[in-house]
Parts: structure tokens; C-alpha cells; sequence
């Protein structure tokens, strides 16, 4: 069987197949019912017609008979007319018997039937003629048995025996048409078998041929339907997260637009604001021309700090010469108050009051050394601190400067920033006109975000009516597997 | 900078007192008999001079000119006041290790007619030791440190300077008799 045909294409041919075994069985038993009907109706149509036609012979030749005897005894007119109509009557139906005479001997027997009957004409004629002659009526009598009454008997026994023959004819054509209906039954019963045997054949062949390819199909439907239900499980997930994203994306659109709203009033702000910081700028600008003039003066008199510092170094430096000498002055003190000190040991007593004063002597100079010392350190730290104050005065003098020069830079940066301000105020109406814009369009975008968000919510609710139509298709192929295969089982 | 010159105010204050207050104090009898020394430094090492032994005290201002001799102490001859003086090493004296370059001080020992100058590095000061507190016997320093002597904290070796004058003497005249 071609496989490429489809299932309909095979069982439309299997019941073509039992269609045309149907229908030749019918054509077969209409066919044995014809001949059937036509045995019995030649049975019907000529056996009995003929075997009535008999009859009517039968009934015919006596009514003649009884009419001639009638007239016989009687003369009476009527039974010549009785007589005329039962040997018409006789006549027809022999007129009528003749076309449905198809054996010879049927025919032979209708042909002697009527020459007997012609021959009792005659006769009958003759016994009328003696009759209307007035002959006696032994004459007559003797005349009719002698002569009529053998030849009716004759036609009586010949009509019998076609009535006999017709019978016999109708009793075999009955017969041979119950033989041709039994046949033609069993025909129509062998070909009934033949036709449920094929029947049952095509049966089991479409039966396993389409549980296989169905079965097949019902797998494939089976793997297909869990595929589908996986990926409509993934699309679920999917719509469901998509869903969320969407609302997500809803909110974080309605803080946008919030915040684009913000901006606008913050653009508008700004532009006010840019307003006022250029009247600041330029207020700023004659302020930084003050400071600047007064930068200048700082400038002379941290240069007259720094001469007096300078000043205040080198008289540090003579001040610490003087206390060199002074220091020097001490120690040739103290080497005298020592030497005097001696001098007073080698004089004995009369030294020790010259001794005493050569210690204070000595004790004063230690002292004057101690502080000579102390002014040296004190002088240090001042000629230090001077130098200190010197560079950190030099330091704010090109502080000073380097401030000068800033100031002429803050005054371009004021006229910079004054320019740019007008620029900017410029720039933040535009951001606050393109912020309502946008403010619109995220207005927009939110109204088809949120479109987007229910056709999301209803791609989920499809894709969960996908889910379960994908489980209700499982459950089918599944049911439809079992059924197949206990079909299957039952074929085999 | 205003704590340092408070400081040395106060500190001038103080010296301006003692100076009118020395004027002022009465001359007294001293309690208990003290010993002035002179406190020297000699490799890095702590020594005391008794004031009654030497003659006198001077910085060395002038060059030491040196002057050959079989004495290897002798380190030159210098002159102070007029008079001309032979510098000895101290130092080397002792037996000590000789800083000669950084010799700064000369004491004066001897007659006075003509000294002999002992050179030295540092000159700290002058003290006077109670003659009650004094002076623990030494021993193990040679004979020119005749004691050790406490002066607060410091330990101090006392050089003998009869006993240096007796040995360069000796030196002199066994040198010029040879």
C-alpha cells in the first residue's frame, strides 16, 4: 500500500473496496433475482395462463357439449346460441393460448385439440341439421352416441391432456425456478462470505496499517504534546517573568517620569537661578575689583613686613656678637675668679676673704655664662622664628601675587561665568521645554508600556491556557495511545 | 617665642639679685673646711685638680711650638704673660691616650718663676669638696691619681700634682745627664 496516501485516501479505498464487494453481491443477487423473477414469471405469465387457458378449453368444450345436448333435446334456439358462444369462447381462448406455446408438443397437443374440435363442429352441425331435419330422436340419439359423444369425449380427453401437460410444465417451471433461486441464494450466500471474508481481511489490513502509521502518529503527537508542554511551561515562566519585568518597567517609568518632572521644575529653577547668579557675577566682579585694590596694599605691607623682618635677622645677628663677647667676657671672668681662687689658696688665711670673693666672682660669671647661654639659644630660636616669618612672609608675598593674578583670572572666569550663564539659562529653558517633551513621551511610553504590561499579563494567561491545553493534548495522545494499542492487541 | 623671653627675664631678674644680694651678705666664718678643684675631662674620663696645687689656670690662646726632646710628654713650649712655659701632655702623663689636637686648657704648676703648663682638653668647671666628705683610697691607678673622690653622681679621679712635678723633674734630670 502506498504510503504517501493519505488516511482518508486509504480508508475511502478500503471502503471502496467493500463498496464494490457490496455492490457486485448486489449486482449478483439482482441478477439471480431476475432470473428468478422471470422463471417465475414465465411460470406465472404462460405455464398458468396456459393451464387456465385449459380450463377455459375444459369449460368451453362442455358448455358447448351440454349446449348441443340442450338443443337436442329441447330445439330451443338458445342453445344454438349457447352453443355458438361457448365454441367462440372455445376459439379465443385457443387464439389466446397460442402465442405463449413455445414447446413442440404443446403446440402438437393445441393442434389436435382443434382439429378435434373442428371435427366435433361438424359433427355438431350435422346433429343440428338432423335435429332441424326433425329427425327422431333415436335417430338422433343414436347419431350423438354414435357419433358426437365419442368425438367430445376425444376433445374432452385431448383438453385434458394439454390441461395435464400445461400442469406438468408449470410444476417443472416452478421447480427449475426454485432451483435457480436456490442457487442464485446460494450465489448471494457465497459471495456475502466472500465479500464479509474480505470485508474482515481489509478490516485488519487497514486496522493494523493505520494502528501502526496512527500509533506512530499518536507518539510523535505524544512527544510533540510533551514538547509543547515543556515550551509552554517555558513561555509561562517566561510570560510570567516578562510580566514582572513589565510591571517592573511600569514602576521604574512612573519614577522617571516623576523624576523627569522633577527635572523640569529643577531646569526651571536653574534658569531662575542662573538669572540671578549672573547679577551676583557681575556684583561679584566689582567686589573682586575691591579685593584686588586691597590685595595691592596687603602686598606693600607685607613687603614692609618683610624689610622689618630682614632688619629684625641682622640685628639678631649683632645681638648674638654682643653676647659672644659677653660670653667670652665670662669665661675670662670665671678663668680670673679661678686664678684668683688660686692666687688666695697660696696665700694661706690671709687669702680666704679674697678667696670668697673670687668664688662669687667665679659663681657670677658661671651665671653670666649660663645666660649667655640661654640668650644664645633665645637669639637662635629668634633668628629662626625670623627666618621662618621672612619665607612665610616671602611665601605671602607670592601668595599675595599669585592672589593678584587669580583675581584678574576670577575676573575673566566672572565675565567667562556671566557669558556662560546667559548660555546656560538659555541651555536649562531648552532642557526644561525638552523635559516637558520628554515628560509626554514618558507619559507615552508608560500608557504603551502599560498596554504592553496587560498584553503580557494575557500572553501569560494564553500561554497558561496553552500549558494546559498542551497537558489535555498529553492526556489525548495518551488515551488515544491506549486505545490503539488495546485495538492492536484485539487484532492480533 | 614670649615663653623664652619670660624666661630670660626672670632668669635677669634672678641674676640682678644674687649680684646685689652677694654685695649685701656679711662676710662669714666658714662652717666646715672646703677644697677647691678644678674638674677637668681627659679621654672621655672624669678628673679632678686640687686648686692648691697648681699656680694658675689660662686658655689656650697661643700656638704650642714644639721643640725636640727625648721626653715624649713634652709637647712644646708656649708663651703666657711674657714668660716662656714647656706644655707637658697631661694625657700622656697619666698614661692615657693623647688628644693633642684637641687640647685646649693649661694649668700652671711649679715655681712661679718658672712654670711648667699641663695641657688638657675640657675644662668643666670649679668645685669645692668638704674636706670631711672626701676622699676614698685608690688603688690600681698608678701614682699620679692618689684617690677617687664623689662629686654628686660622678665619680672623679684626683691627680696627684706633686707627684707629676716630682716625675717630670726626674725625667728632666736623668735626660740631662744623659
Amino acid at each position: 500500500m502506498d504510503r504517501r496516501l493519505t488516511f482518508g485516501q486509504k480508508l475511502a479505498m478500503g471502503f471502496a473496496i467493500t463498496t464494490i464487494l457490496a455492490t457486485a453481491m448486489a449486482a449478483i443477487a439482482v441478477y439471480a433475482l431476475n432470473r428468478v423473477v422471470a422463471s417465475k414469471d414465465r411460470v406465472l405469465t404462460v405455464n398458468a395462463q396456459n393451464l387456465i387457458d385449459a380450463a377455459r378449453l375444459q369449460t368451453a368444450a362442455a358448455r358447448k357439449a351440454a349446449a348441443v345436448r340442450g338443443y337436442m333435446l329441447s330445439g330451443d334456439p338458445k342453445y344454438l346460441e349457447q352453443e355458438t358462444e361457448a365454441r367462440q369462447l372455445f376459439l379465443r381462448t385457443l387464439e389466446h393460448m397460442r402465442p405463449n406455446l413455445f414447446t413442440p408438443e404443446g403446440k402438437a397437443m393445441i393442434r389436435v385439440v382443434e382439429d378435434t374440435e373442428m371435427e366435433h363442429q361438424a359433427l355438431v352441425l350435422k346433429a343440428n341439421e338432423m335435429r332441424n331435419a326433425n329427425a327422431s330422436n333415436a335417430a338422433i340419439a343414436q347419431f350423438m352416441r354414435g357419433e358426437v359423444i365419442p368425438v367430445v369425449e376425444r376433445l374432452y380427453s385431448r383438453v385434458d391432456d394439454f390441461a395435464a401437460w400445461e400442469e406438468k410444465l408449470l410444476n417443472d417451471g416452478r421447480n427449475a425456478s426454485t432451483a435457480e433461486a436456490d442457487s442464485a441464494k446460494k450465489l448471494v450466500l457465497a459471495i456475502g462470505a466472500l465479500v464479509i471474508v474480505l470485508a474482515f481481511l481489509l478490516a485488519g489490513f487497514f486496522t493494523r496499517l493505520l494502528s501502526r502509521q496512527i500509533g506512530s502518529a499518536v507518539q510523535d503527537v505524544s512527544s510533540s504534546s510533551a514538547e509543547l508542554q515543556s515550551t509552554a511551561t517555558q513561555q509561562a515562566t517566561g510570560a510570567r517573568e516578562q510580566a514582572t519585568a513589565m510591571s517592573e518597567i511600569t514602576m521604574t517609568i512612573n519614577e522617571l517620569l516623576a523624576t523627569s518632572r522633577q527635572i523640569a521644575e529643577s531646569a526651571q529653577r536653574v534658569a531662575s537661578i542662573s538669572s540671578e547668579t549672573a547679577g551676583a557675577a557681575a556684583v561679584g566682579d566689582k567686589t573682586v575689583q575691591r579685593a584686588r585694590e586691597s590685595v595691592v596694599g596687603i602686598k606693600q605691607q607685607v613687603d614692609l613686613i618683610v624689610n622689618h623682618m630682614l632688619d629684625l635677622g641682622r640685628k639678631s645677628q649683632q645681638i648674638g656678637s654682643i653676647v659672644d663677647i659677653i660670653n667670652e667676657l665670662a669665661e675670662q671672668t670665671n678663668i680670673l675668679a679661678i686664678n684668683a681662687t688660686i692666687e688666695a689658696a697660696g696665700a694661706g688665711d690671709s687669702g680666704k676673704r679674697f678667696a670668697v670673693v673670687a668664688d662669687e666672682i667665679r659663681k657670677l660669671a658661671d651665671r653670666v655664662g649660663g645666660s649667655t647661654k640661654d640668650i644664645r639659644t633665645l637669639i637662635e630660636e629668634i633668628r629662626a622664628a625670623v627666618n621662618s616669618t621672612v619665607m612665610a612672609t616671602e611665601g605671602g608675598s607670592k601668595a599675595v601675587d599669585a592672589g593678584t593674578r587669580a583675581f584678574s583670572e576670577v575676573t575673566n572666569s566672572l565675565n567667562q561665568i556671566t557669558l556662560m550663564l546667559g548660555t546656560t539659562t538659555e541651555a536649562a529653558r531648552e532642557i526644561e521645554l525638552s523635559t516637558k517633551q520628554q515628560t509626554t513621551a514618558v507619559e507615552q511610553v508608560n500608557g504603551a508600556v502599560n498596554n504592553v504590561s496587560q498584553v503580557s499579563k494575557e500572553a501569560e494567561a494564553s500561554t497558561a491556557q496553552a500549558l494546559q491545553t498542551a497537558s489535555q493534548l498529553a492526556t489525548l495522545s495518551r488515551d488515544l495511545s491506549k486505545l490503539i494499542r488495546s485495538q492492536a492487541n484485539g487484532a492480533k | 617665642m614670649n615663653t623664652v623671653v619670660s624666661k630670660l627675664e626672670s632668669r635677669i631678674e634672678e641674676m640682678r639679685r644674687l649680684f646685689d644680694e652677694s654685695f649685701a651678705i656679711v662676710p662669714h666664718e666658714q662652717v666646715a673646711e672646703l677644697q677647691p678643684m678644678l674638674a677637668i675631662t681627659l679621654d672621655a674620663g672624669r678628673y679632678a685638680i686640687p686648686i692648691r696645687e697648681i699656680s694658675g689656670l689660662a686658655a689656650l690662646t697661643e700656638k704650642i711650638v714644639p721643640v725636640p726632646s727625648r721626653v715624649p710628654e713634652l709637647l712644646g713650649l708656649t708663651g703666657v704673660r711674657g714668660i716662656v712655659v714647656p706644655v707637658f701632655d697631661l694625657a700622656k702623663l697619666l698614661g692615657l691616650k693623647s688628644q693633642r689636637e684637641q687640647v685646649r686648657w693649661l694649668v700652671f704648676c711649679g715655681e712661679r718663676q718658672s712654670p711648667i703648663a699641663l695641657a688638657f682638653e675640657t675644662m668643666e668647671r670649679m668645685f669645692e669638696l668638704p674636706s670631711t666628705e672626701k676622699i676614698v683610697p685608690q688603688d690600681g691607678h698608678g701614682r699620679y691619681i692618689s684617690a677617687s673622690l664623689r662629686e654628686g653622681v660622678t665619680l672623679r679621679g684626683l691627680i696627684s700634682i706633686s707627684a707629676l712635678l716630682e716625675r717630670i723633674k726626674t725625667r728632666g734630670a736623668s735626660e740631662r745627664r744623659k
